[in-house]
C-alpha cells in the first residue's frame, strides 16, 4: 500500500479575510475552519483580557478595541517605516506602528512590538490548525498568493510570516495567476484575460496573457484602499444618520453601537447579494443620555436603495479598469476572459457594472471568495504531484537593473523572466577620467531611478584614466534558484572586479527571524502538550464515565458475596483520583489515571461477562 | 463607642440608600439600631423617612413636556385597552395597587454607578447618585414641594432617577402623574376646563371613569395660547368631581388679582395635559406626600394616558425663598367629570389603607427643615473608613453589590487609599467568582433561548444589548469576555444576568 501523500495547501492571505484551500481526489475544495467559516477574518488582536485573538473574534471586537487591535497588515508587510505608503497609512490607523531597527515597521500591541510577519504568522497558523483539523495530521507545506504588484521585500515578509507560522512556503504566486488556474485556465484558455478583483479593504484590477504555460501580468492596478468596508461604511452612515434624525443620539460616537452597526451593515449587505430587501434588526442599540429605557434600531434595506448608497464606489472601479486597460493597451473587446474575485463581487451591481464596461459575462462557478486559495491549492498540487497538469515555474515578480546617468534605469532582468538566470551588459564611463563607478542596484518598472526600488549598491574602483565612454564595465546579474540575487562589475581591460548579493529582506534580519521561529518552537511545543492534556483529559473523563456505569452493575452482580468488593474498594477510589486529575494539567497524572481507570474497566467487564451480565 | 459605630453604620447606609440599594441600607440600619436601640436616626430611616440629605436646587423644567422616552421604543402590546391595567406588574399596575392598596413591591431604584450596573439589574440607568451639597438650604417638605426628599417624583420604565417632578392632583403615592416642575413654591396654576368639555369616553370596572379632559390653557401673560390642543388619552385618575368651572380667560395684561397676589407672578403654560403645581383641590395632602417609605413612583406611560406635562412659555422665575408655610387650602375642585366616579370614591377605589403600609405610624412624619443629618466636620481619611467599615459589615453580611457601591464611592473620594484599592480587588474578585459561577463552564457557547420578538420587550440597557448581540452560537463565554470591549466584572455581571432570566442558555 502505498504511503499517503505529505498534505500540502494554498493559502489566499488577503487584506481582510484569509482563505485555505487544498486540492482532495484531484477537485480543488477550501477547507473549512474549525469556527464552521470558510473565510477567516485577517485580523489580530490583543483582548483586554490579554489574550491573543486572532480571526473572526478578533474582528467581533475592532471597534471596541481599536488601539490592540491589527487589521489590512498586508497593506505594510515588507514595507519600510519611511516608505510614503506607510507614512500615508500610518494617519489613519488606529493602532500604534513603531520603527524598527532596519527601518522596517513594529506594530505595538500591549507592552509589546511586533514585527508584520510575525502578525501575519498569526493567521497563517490559524489556517494550518484549520488544515491540520481538516487532514488529521500536521501540515507542513503551502503556497501562499501576493498582489501582483508586491515587489521582492514584501514577497519574502510574506514567506517569513509562513516559516514563522511553521510552514514551508514552497512558493509565493500571484493572485490573479491563482484565480486564473482555478478556472483551469493554461490549459483550455490562451490570451488576455482580466481579473477584476475587489476585496475587503483592496481593488486590483489585472491584465493577464496567458501562453504555452506562461502567465504574464501584463498590467494591474486598482486601489489599496477601496473594497466591501467602503461600503458597509455607507451603509453605516445612513443607519446612523437616519438614527440620529429620529432620536438625536450619533451612535457612530458609542464604539459598541458602532461595531453593532458594522456587523448589521456588512450582514445587510451579504444577504442583499441574493434578496431584495432585508431587515436590520438591532435591539438595545443605545440608550439616551438621560437614561431611560434603551432604544431599538430596526431598518429596513432595499437593494435598490443600497445602490444607490454605493454608486459612486462602483464609479470608481470601472474608473480603475479603463486606466489600466489604457496602461496595458488592451480594450475590453481584446479580451478571452473576465474573472470575478473577492467577496464584493457577488454584489449585482458590480457585476452588472462589469458587465457593462467589459461587454461580456464574467466567468461564473467559482465562489469569488474562494477562487485565489483555489488556484493556489491547485498550484500547490501540480508541485508536488508528478502527475501535475501546470506547474508554474518561479519567475522575477520585477525588473531588475542598474541606475544609469541621467537618472534612468537600464533593465537587466525583465519580469517574469524564469530563474535560474544570468544577464550581463558592457556599460562605459560617462565622464572623462572617471576612476569610479557607482552600481545601484534597483528593482521595479519605473523608468526613473528614483521610482523603483533600491536594492543595494557598490563601488568599483581603480578604473583607468580614460576619456568618457573608453572604459568598458561588464554587469553582471545572476539570480540562482533560492532567488539570490548576485551583482557584480568587472573592470574589462584590468579585470578588477567588485560584487555585492542582494537578499530580498522582508524587514527581518536572519538573526531576529531565529530568535522569533525559537521563540515559536517553544510556544508549539507548549501548545501541543497543553493540546495533549485537554485530549486526554476528555479520553478520562469518557473512562470515568464507563466506570461509574459498570460499578452499579458489579455491585448488583457480586451483591451479597464478598467477591469483587475489594475491586470495587479500589475503583472507588481510582475514581477519586481521576476526579482530580482530570483537572490536572500536568500530562503524566493524566496519563496514570487514564492508565488506571482502563485497567479498571478492562476487569469489571471482564468480571460481569464472566458472570453473566 | 457602640453609639458611634451606630452613626457610621447610619451613615453608611445612607449612602447605600441613596444609591438606591435600599435592602442593604437597611440591614445597616438594623444593626445600627441592635449596636444603639436609641439611635432616632436609625429608627427613622429603618421606618422608611427618606434620606434628609440636602441636594442643589431643582434644575429649570423643561421647557417641551416630559415625555416618557421609553414608549418610542416599546408601545404597548397589541390589543391592549390602554385603559386597562397591564398584567405585569409594570407602573401602570403598580399604580393600581397602590391605589387599591394591594401594591406589589415595587423594585428598588437602580442608580448607576462605576460598576454601571448593580447585581440583578440589566438596565444600568444612567442615573448618577445625588451628591450632598452642603450649602443648599433645606426646604421643608410640603406635599407639593419638589424636594428630592419626597417620594413624589417621577420615573421613567427604565429610569429611577428622581426628577424634579411634582405630585398632579387627583392621585395616590403610586398613581401620581408626574409633570415636571418649577423650583419650589412657584405654586401658582389655575386651569380650567372648557364648558364644552366632552363627556367621559369609557368606564372600566374597577376605575374610575374619567372625562376626556382638554385642560385650558392659562396664560397668564396673553403670549400663550388660549386653548391647548385637547389631550389625546385621559387621566387614569381624576379628582372628584366638583361643579364645573367656567373656563378662566386671563388677559395678559391685566392679570386678576387672585393670580397677582401670588408672587412671583410666572407665565405657565399649562399644555393639555398638565397638572397645576398648587396642590389639586379636594386632594388631602397625605396622598400628595406619600409616605416616604414607599418607593418612588414609576414612569407614567404616555401611551397610557399618563402623560401629564406642562411647558413654561417663558424662563423660569429663580426660585422662591424657602419659608415653612402650611401647604394652601384645598381649594374647590375643578370638575372633569361631573357626576363622574372618582378613584377616591370609596366604591371604586377603597384607597391606601394606612394600617396596612409598613411603617404607618410614621408615614405622616415629615422630617422638619432643621432635622438633617449633620455631618460632623472630619477628614477625607474618616469618611473613607466609615464607608469601609460599612462596606465590611456589608461584607459579612454577604450583600457584595452593596460593599463594592460602597467601595466605589471610597474609591472617588480617596482615588489612591491602598486599603480602598485592596478591598476593591478582593470584593471584585469575589464578585466575578459568584458571576462566573452562574455561568457554568466558561469554555461553552451560550445562545439565545428568546425569540428576536421577545427579546425587545426585555428591559435591556445598550451594554446588555451588545452582549446580547455577540451571542451567535459561535463564541463561547471565554469569547464574551474579549470581544464585549467591557471588564470582566462588568461583562460577567451582564451574562450571570442574561442566564438568570432565561434569556440565554448556561454553560
Amino acid at each position: 500500500m502505498a504511503a499517503e501523500r505529505e498534505p500540502v495547501i494554498g493559502i489566499d492571505l488577503g487584506t481582510t479575510n484569509s482563505v485555505v484551500a487544498t486540492v482532495q481526489s484531484g477537485t480543488p475544495v477550501v477547507i473549512r475552519g474549525r469556527s464552521g467559516s470558510n473565510l477567516l477574518p485577517s485580523v489580530v488582536a490583543l483582548s483586554k483580557t490579554g489574550k491573543m485573538l486572532v480571526g473572526q473574534i478578533a474582528k467581533r471586537q475592532a471597534i471596541t478595541n481599536p488601539t490592540d487591535t491589527v487589521y489590512a497588515s498586508k497593506r505594510l508587510i515588507g514595507r519600510k517605516f519611511s516608505a510614503a505608503q506607510t507614512q500615508d497609512a500610518l494617519k489613519g490607523l488606529p493602532y500604534t506602528l513603531e520603527v524598527g531597527d532596519h527601518d522596517d515597521i513594529r506594530v505595538k500591541l500591549g507592552d509589546k512590538a511586533y514585527s508584520l510577519p510575525e502578525l501575519s504568522a498569526m493567521v497563517l497558523r490559524e489556517l494550518k490548525l484549520d488544515a491540520e483539523a481538516h487532514f488529521g495530521r500536521p501540515v507542513k507545506k503551502a503556497i501562499i498568493t501576493v498582489p501582483a504588484y508586491f515587489n521582492d521585500g514584501q514577497r519574502q515578509a510574506t514567506k517569513d510570516a509562513g516559516r514563522i507560522a511553521g510552514l514551508e512556503v514552497l512558493r509565493i504566486i500571484n493572485e490573479p495567476t491563482a484565480a486564473a488556474l482555478a478556472y483551469g485556465f493554461g490549459k483550455n484558455v490562451n490570451g488576455k484575460i482580466a481579473v477584476f478583483d475587489l476585496g475587503g479593504g483592496t481593488f486590483d484590477i489585472s491584465v493577464m496573457e496567458i501562453g504555452n504555460g506562461v502567465f504574464d501580468v501584463i498590467a494591474t492596478g486598482g486601489d489599496t484602499f477601496l473594497g466591501g468596508e467602503d461600503f458597509d461604511n455607507t451603509v453605516i452612515n445612513w443607519l446612523a444618520a437616519d438614527f440620529q434624525r429620529e432620536h438625536n443620539i450619533q451612535l457612530k460616537a458609542d464604539r459598541m453601537a458602532l461595531q453593532r452597526l458594522k456587523d448589521a451593515a456588512e450582514k445587510a449587505k451579504i444577504e442583499l447579494s441574493t434578496a431584495k430587501e432585508t431587515q436590520i434588526n438591532l435591539p438595545f442599540i443605545s440608550t439616551p443620555q438621560g437614561g431611560g429605557s434603551a432604544l431599538h434600531l430596526q431598518k429596513t434595506l432595499s437593494r435598490e436603495k443600497l445602490e444607490e448608497l454605493t454608486a459612486e464606489l462602483v464609479a470608481r472601479t470601472i474608473t480603475h479598469c479603463e486606466q489600466v486597460l489604457t496602461e496595458a493597451k488592451v480594450k475590453p473587446v481584446d479580451l478571452r476572459e473576465m474573472i470575478l474575485v473577492g467577496g464584493m463581487t457577488r454584489m449585482p451591481r458590480v457585476q452588472e457594472a462589469v458587465k457593462q464596461y467589459f461587454r461580456r459575462d464574467p466567468c461564473k462557478g467559482v465562489h469569488p471568495d474562494e477562487v485565489v486559495a483555489l488556484g493556489a491549492a491547485v498550484q500547490a498540487e501540480a508541485l508536488t504531484n508528478e502527475a501535475a497538469d501546470v506547474v508554474l515555474l518561479d519567475v522575477t515578480p520585477q525588473s531588475l537593473g542598474v541606475a544609469i546617468a541621467g537618472g534612468y534605469v537600464r533593465r537587466l532582468i525583465p519580469k517574469n523572466t524564469t530563474v535560474p538566470t544570468s544577464v550581463t551588459e558592457v556599460f562605459n564611463t560617462s565622464r572623462d577620467n572617471q576612476t569610479t563607478v557607482k552600481i545601484m542596484v534597483l528593482q521595479g518598472e519605473a523608468d526613473v531611478a528614483h521610482q523603483n526600488e533600491l536594492l543595494g549598491e557598490f563601488i568599483l574602483t581603480g578604473l583607468r584614466l580614460a576619456k568618457r565612454g573608453e572604459v568598458e564595465v561588464d554587469v553582471t546579474f545572476e539570480i540562482n534558484s533560492e532567488g539570490l540575487v548576485s551583482v557584480s562589475a568587472r573592470d574589462k581591460e584590468t579585470g578588477q572586479q567588485q560584487s555585492i548579493q542582494v537578499t530580498a529582506s522582508g524587514g527581518l534580519t536572519q538573526d531576529e527571524l531565529k530568535r522569533i521561529l525559537d521563540e515559536q518552537a517553544d510556544l508549539m511545543l507548549e501548545a501541543r502538550v497543553e493540546e495533549e492534556v485537554k485530549a486526554k483529559r476528555v479520553e478520562l473523563k469518557a473512562l470515568m464515565n464507563e466506570v461509574s456505569e459498570l460499578m452499579p452493575q458489579l455491585q448488583k452482580a457480586t451483591q451479597g458475596s464478598e467477591f469483587g468488593q475489594d475491586a470495587l474498594a479500589k475503583a472507588k477510589q481510582a475514581l477519586e483520583t481521576a476526579k482530580v486529575a482530570s483537572e490536572a494539567t500536568e500530562l503524566k497524572r493524566v496519563t496514570d489515571s487514564i492508565d488506571t481507570l482502563t485497567r479498571t474497566v478492562s476487569l469489571f467487564k471482564g468480571v460481569l461477562q464472566r458472570i453473566g451480565h | 463607642m457602640s453609639k458611634d459605630r451606630a452613626a457610621q453604620l447610619v451613615e453608611a447606609g445612607i449612602w447605600l440608600k441613596l444609591s438606591g440599594d435600599r435592602e442593604g441600607a437597611r440591614k445597616l440600619f438594623e444593626r445600627a439600631l441592635k449596636l444603639d436601640p436609641g439611635n432616632e436616626k436609625a429608627t427613622q430611616l429603618l421606618a422608611g423617612a427618606s434620606v434628609p440629605i440636602e441636594v442643589e436646587p431643582p434644575a429649570p423644567p423643561p421647557t417641551e413636556p416630559l415625555v416618557p422616552p421609553v414608549r418610542k421604543s416599546l408601545p404597548p402590546a397589541p390589543g391592549t385597552n390602554p385603559f386597562e391595567p397591564p398584567a405585569s406588574t409594570g407602573p401602570s399596575s403598580l399604580d393600581w395597587g397602590l391605589a387599591t392598596g394591594n401594591a406589589p413591591p415595587r423594585p428598588p431604584a437602580v442608580p448607576e454607578l462605576s460598576l454601571d450596573s448593580d447585581w440583578g439589574r440589566l438596565t444600568g440607568a444612567a442615573t448618577p447618585v445625588p451628591q450632598p451639597n452642603p450649602e443648599a438650604p433645606a426646604k421643608p417638605e410640603v406635599p407639593w414641594s419638589t424636594s428630592p426628599s419626597s417620594s413624589n417624583v417621577a420615573l421613567d420604565d427604565g429610569d429611577r432617577s428622581p426628577r424634579q417632578t411634582m405630585v398632579a392632583w387627583g392621585g395616590s403615592a403610586g398613581s401620581s402623574p408626574a409633570i415636571s416642575s418649577e423650583p419650589p413654591r412657584n405654586t401658582l396654576v389655575g386651569w380650567a376646563v372648557p364648558p364644552d368639555a366632552p363627556a367621559p369616553r369609557t368606564t372600566l370596572p374597577g376605575w374610575s371613569p374619567v372625562a376626556p379632559q382638554s385642560p385650558q390653557v392659562i396664560s397668564l401673560s396673553g403670549d400663550a395660547p388660549a386653548e391647548s390642543p385637547p389631550r389625546s388619552t385621559p387621566p387614569l385618575f381624576s379628582a372628584a368631581p366638583p361643579p364645573l368651572e367656567p373656563p378662566v380667560e386671563l388677559p395678559g395684561d391685566a392679570p386678576p388679582a387672585v393670580f397677582s397676589a401670588l408672587e412671583p407672578p410666572r407665565v405657565v403654560e399649562i399644555g393639555g395635559e398638565a397638572g397645576p403645581e398648587t396642590p389639586p383641590p379636594s386632594t388631602p395632602p397625605i396622598f400628595a406626600s406619600p409616605p416616604t417609605a414607599a418607593p418612588p413612583p414609576p414612569a407614567i406611560d404616555d401611551s397610557l394616558g399618563f402623560a401629564w406635562s406642562w411647558s413654561a412659555s417663558s424662563p423660569p422665575p429663580a426660585p422662591a425663598p424657602v419659608v415653612d408655610e402650611e401647604p394652601p387650602a384645598p381649594r374647590p375642585s375643578p370638575t372633569l367629570a361631573p357626576r363622574a366616579e372618582s378613584a377616591w370614591d370609596a366604591r371604586s377605589n377603597p384607597g391606601i389603607k394606612l394600617e396596612a403600609v409598613v411603617g404607618h405610624d410614621r408615614a405622616l412624619d415629615l422630617i422638619s427643615s432643621d432635622s438633617k443629618i449633620t455631618h460632623p466636620p472630619r477628614s477625607q481619611k474618616d469618611e473613607v473608613k466609615a464607608i469601609l467599615r460599612g462596606a465590611r459589615d456589608l461584607l459579612e453580611l454577604d450583600d457584595h453589590t452593596g460593599a463594592m457601591e460602597l467601595i466605589v464611592k471610597a474609591q472617588t473620594i480617596a482615588p489612591d487609599d491602598p486599603d480602598v484599592q485592596a478591598m476593591r480587588e478582593r470584593s471584585e474578585k469575589t464578585l466575578l467568582n459568584m458571576f462566573e459561577s452562574k455561568l457554568g463552564k466558561l469554555e461553552t457557547i451560550p445562545r439565545v433561548l428568546l425569540k428576536d420578538d421577545e427579546i425587545i420587550w426585555l428591559n435591556l440597557d445598550h451594554r446588555a444589548g451588545f452582549v446580547l448581540a455577540q451571542i451567535d452560537g459561535t463564541v463561547s463565554f471565554d469569547d464574551l469576555f474579549s470581544v464585549s470591549g467591557m471588564s470582566r466584572i462588568d461583562t460577567a455581571r451582564i451574562l450571570a444576568q442574561l442566564v438568570e432570566e432565561g434569556v440565554i442558555s448556561r454553560g
